[in-house]
C-alpha cells in the first residue's frame, strides 16, 4: 500500500509535519517494499486552498492512506470522497509513524481536527 | 452625490458611534453599514427593515453528461476549489473566488456558473434616516461581493455615511473606493496613533481626501495633533472621554438624540464635513 | 508546550492589556501577535527586533510588455476588472491566472509579491513574533499561520505560546485559533459586545477546543454582564475572569506601560487570578 506522510524534511528520519496543507514535503512509502520517495508540496505556500491542492497531489500520486496530525475540513472532504484514509501521528519520525501504521497502532482521523478557510493550518 | 466613509485602523475606536450620531444630525443622509462581519449600526438606529435581498457569488456547476473528467478545470483553478477524483470533479464552494477560469477553459463546455448565497443586504428606515446594512454569513471567506453590491446602491444615493470594516484589509479597500472623504476615528494613545498611521497610509495610497476625529479625547491629544499637522490632516472633532457616552452606548441609545450638547457637537461636525466636500468638489482643495 | 489564543468579537475590548499582563506572568513563553492588520503588542512589550523576514503572500499577474501586442484580451477576460489600459492593478488582481491562460502571446506570468513582514523581538523572559501586512493587502490568514509557525520555531521549548488574535470572525481568526489548546474570549458588557461574543463563540465551537470567557469592565453594565454570565452557563463555558472598570488601566496605557507595572491595581490582580484558573482548568 502507498502511504503519504506529511514531513518536515526529505528523508525517512525527518519529523512528521503537524500540518497537512502547509507541510513542506510529503514522503510516499510503499509499505510492502519499504521503498520511499520525497515530494515537494508546492501547495504549501498558497494563500488559500492549500489543503485541497495538497489533497489533489496525494490523489495523483496514487496514495491509499495519509499520515499527518491536523487536517482541515476541505482536505478531509476530499480524502473522504476519494476513499483515502487519514491517520494521526505527531512528535515522531516518518519512519516511526510508518512502523506504527504497519502494526495498526495509529488512530484514524474521521473528523477534521482543524478548521480553516484561507490559510488554516 | 457624496460618499463619506468612516474608518479606523482597528475596531472599537468609536467608528459606529461617530457614524450613527453623524447620520442622525445630517439631513437627507443614508447610513450604510459595510462592517459586514460585525454590522452593529442597527443596534443604535433601530431601523424598520423593509427589504432583505440575498447576495450571491458565482460557483461552477458541472454537467456530468458533458464532462469527460479531463481534469483541466482542476488544474487551472489556482484556489484548490476543484478536485479531480478521477471518477468525478469535486467542487469546494468555500474556496472558489468566482474567477471563472474553469468555465473559460473547459474544453467540453460542461461548466456553467451558478449562484451561491454568502450574505444579505437589508434596507429600511430609522426615523427618517435611510438605512442599508450588509451582513456576511459566518465562516464565509470574503465579503467583498456584498460591498461591491452596496457600492452600486451608493451610486444613486444623495449622501452616504459609510461605516467601514475595521483594519486595512481588502474589504476596506473596496468599501472606501470612490469616497469623497474618509474620516478616520482614532484614540489619543500610542495604540490609536499606531493604527491611525496604517489607515492613513492606505487612504493616501488610494488618493482620497481625509480628516480625523479624536475619540476619548483628553490630555494626550497632542500626539494625534502632532502627527496630523505633520501630514496635513485636519482634526474635525474631539469626543470627550465621558462615562455617559459609555452608558448610553451600552444601552444602544444615540447620544445626539439624548443630549443637546452632544447634538450640537455633531451638528458642527456635519457642517465641517459638508464644507470640506464642497471645497473638494469646487477644486480648491487644501489637502 | 501549550497554546492559548485570546480573541474577541471586535477590537478595543482590552485584549492587548490582558495579553501583555499574561505575558508578564509567564516565565518562558512566546507571544504571537496575530492581529496582523494592526499589530500592537509591542507598543507595550517594547521588544528589541532580532530578526525579520519578508512575507510573500500573494501571486499577481505581471505583463511582459516586450512580448505583448496590446490586443486587450487579458483586460476583457479578467472578472475582477484588475487590468486597465493593459496595466495590472495589484490591489484588484486576485491572482486567478485566467489572463495568463488566455493571452495569445504568452506575455503574462504570475509573480509572488511581498505583502508583509514577519518580525521577531526579544522581550522579557521570551520572544514576541509579529507581522505587518502592507495596507490593503490580503491573505492575512496565511500570514497568521506564518506568524504562528515562527512563534513555534523561535523559542527554546517555551511552556506557553500566547496568541493575540485578530478581531472579527473571518479567516484570520480561524487561522489563529486552529489547533490551540484553549481560547480566551474577552468581552465588554455592551449589547453589541455581547452579540459579537456570541458570534465568535459559534466559530470556536466548530473547532472544538476549550473556551474561557473574560468579562472586561464588568461593572459598566450589570444587566448585560448578568446576561453574558447566564449565556455562558447555558453553554457550559466557564467565566474565568471578571475585571472591574479600573482607571489604572487607562493610566498605564497613557504611559505606554503594561498593567503589570501597576501590580497592586485591581485589574492586574484579577488577571493574575484568572490566569491561575485557566492554568488549572485548561
Ligand atoms: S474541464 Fe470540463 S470536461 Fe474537463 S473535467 Fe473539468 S468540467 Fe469536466
Ligand atoms: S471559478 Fe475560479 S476559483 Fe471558482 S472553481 Fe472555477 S477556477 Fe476555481
Ligand atoms: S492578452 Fe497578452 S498580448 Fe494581449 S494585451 Fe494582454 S498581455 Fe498583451
Ligand atoms: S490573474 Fe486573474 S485577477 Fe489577476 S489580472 Fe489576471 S485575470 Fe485578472
Amino acid at each position: 500500500m502507498r502511504v503519504a506522510i506529511s514531513s518536515t524534511g526529505t528523508d525517512i528520519d525527518s519529523i512528521v509535519d503537524e500540518r497537512f496543507g502547509r507541510a513542506r514535503y510529503f514522503i510516499i512509502v510503499d509499505t510492502e517494499t519499504g521503498e520511499h520517495e520525497a515530494i515537494d508540496n508546492e501547495a504549501y505556500q498558497l494563500s488559500g486552498g492549500a489543503g485541497a491542492k495538497t489533497a489533489q497531489m496525494i490523489i495523483e500520486k496514487g496514495s491509499e492512506a495519509v499520515i499527518s496530525s491536523n487536517i482541515g475540513p476541505n482536505a478531509m472532504d476530499v480524502m473522504e470522497k476519494a476513499g483515502i484514509r487519514v491517520y494521526r501521528a505527531y512528535n515522531m519520525s516518518v519512519k516511526e509513524a510508518v512502523d506504527l501504521f504497519n502494526k495498526g497502532l495509529l488512530q484514524e482521523i474521521l473528523q477534521p481536527t482543524s478548521k480553516g478557510h484561507h490559510g488554516g493550518i | 452625490m457624496a460618499k463619506i466613509s468612516i474608518l479606523s485602523g482597528k475596531g472599537g475606536t468609536g467608528k459606529t458611534f461617530a457614524s450613527t450620531n453623524l447620520v442622525r444630525v445630517l439631513p437627507n443622509a443614508t447610513y450604510i453599514d459595510c462592517d459586514i462581519e460585525e454590522p452593529n449600526g442597527r443596534i443604535f438606529l433601530n431601523p424598520i427593515i423593509e427589504d432583505i435581498s440575498d447576495v450571491y457569488t458565482k460557483v461552477p456547476l458541472i454537467d456530468d453528461n458533458r464532462c469527460e473528467r479531463c481534469g483541466i478545470c482542476s488544474k487551472v483553478c489556482r484556489f484548490g476549489a476543484l478536485i479531480n477524483l478521477g471518477r468525478e470533479i469535486l467542487i469546494l464552494d468555500h474556496l472558489c473566488h468566482s474567477c471563472e477560469a474553469c468555465y473559460e477553459m473547459c474544453p467540453m463546455n460542461a461548466i456553467t456558473m451558478a449562484n451561491r448565497k454568502i450574505g444579505e443586504i437589508s434596507t429600511g428606515v430609522s426615523r427618517g434616516i435611510d438605512f442599508i446594512e450588509g451582513r456576511l454569513n459566518p465562516g464565509e471567506p470574503s465579503g467583498v461581493p456584498i460591498i461591491k453590491q452596496i457600492n452600486i446602491l451608493i451610486k444613486s444615493i444623495e449622501l452616504s455615511i459609510v461605516d467601514s470594516p475595521p483594519g486595512t484589509s481588502c474589504s476596506v479597500v473596496n468599501t472606501i473606493e470612490d469616497s469623497d472623504l474618509c474620516i478616520l476615528v482614532t484614540e489619543p494613545t500610542p495604540f490609536g496613533l499606531h493604527d491611525l498611521k496604517l489607515a492613513v497610509e492606505l487612504v493616501k495610497e488610494m488618493d482620497i481626501p481625509m480628516a480625523v476625529i479624536i475619540n476619548k479625547s483628553g490630555s494626550d491629544n497632542q500626539i494625534i495633533y502632532n502627527y496630523c499637522m505633520k501630514n496635513d490632516i485636519k482634526v474635525l472633532m474631539e469626543i470627550p472621554y465621558d462615562k455617559k457616552i459609555a452608558e448610553l452606548y451600552s444601552r444602544g441609545t444615540l447620544i445626539a438624540e439624548a443630549d443637546s450638547t452632544y447634538e450640537k457637537m455633531f451638528v458642527d461636525l456635519a457642517e465641517k464635513i459638508l464644507e470640506l466636500i464642497e471645497n473638494e468638489a469646487a477644486g480648491n482643495s487644501e489637502w | 508546550m501549550k497554546q492559548l489564543a485570546i480573541v474577541s468579537g471586535k477590537g478595543g475590548t482590552g485584549k492587548t492589556t490582558i495579553a501583555t499582563a499574561i505575558s508578564s506572568i509567564l516565565n518562558n513563553k512566546v507571544m504571537a501577535d496575530c492581529d496582523v492588520e494592526a499589530a500592537d503588542l509591542n507598543i507595550l512589550l517594547k521588544g528589541k527586533k532580532i530578526k525579520a523576514s519578508n512575507f510573500k503572500g500573494k501571486e499577481i499577474a505581471a505583463i511582459e510588455y516586450s512580448e505583448c501586442n496590446y490586443c486587450g484580451i487579458c483586460e476583457d477576460v479578467c472578472r475582477f476588472d484588475a487590468i486597465k489600459d493593459i496595466k495590472v492593478n495589484p490591489y484588484k488582481c486576485e491572482g486567478c491566472g485566467l489572463c495568463t491562460l488566455k493571452c495569445p502571446l504568452d506575455a503574462i506570468k504570475m509573480k509572488w509579491v511581498e505583502t508583509g513582514e514577519i518580525v521577531v523581538l526579544e522581550i522579557e523572559n521570551g520572544q514576541l513574533c509579529e507581522a505587518q501586512l502592507s495596507p490593503g493587502a490580503d491573505g492575512s490568514g496565511k500570514l497568521v499561520t506564518e506568524v504562528r509557525k515562527m512563534a513555534i520555531s523561535i523559542g527554546e521549548e517555551p511552556e506557553w505560546i500566547i496568541i493575540d488574535g485578530p478581531p472579527g470572525i473571518g479567516c484570520p481568526v480561524i487561522a489563529s485559533i486552529t489547533g490551540v489548546d484553549a481560547v480566551l474570549v474577552v468581552v465588554e458588557p455592551t449589547l453589541s459586545g455581547f452579540e459579537d461574543m456570541q458570534r465568535v463563540i459559534d466559530v470556536i465551537k466548530d473547532i472544538g477546543c476549550k473556551i474561557f470567557v473574560c468579562i472586561n469592565k464588568w461593572d459598566i453594565n450589570f444587566r448585560v454582564s448578568q446576561n453574558i454570565m447566564s449565556f455562558c452557563e447555558s453553554r457550559g463555558i466557564p467565566v474565568a475572569g471578571k475585571i472591574y472598570y479600573d482607571e489604572q488601566v487607562i493610566n498605564a496605557l497613557k504611559e505606554t506601560k503594561g498593567i503589570s507595572e501597576f501590580n497592586d491595581s485591581d485589574a492586574y490582580k484579577e488577571i493574575v487570578r484568572m490566569w491561575e484558573y485557566i492554568e488549572k482548568h485548561i
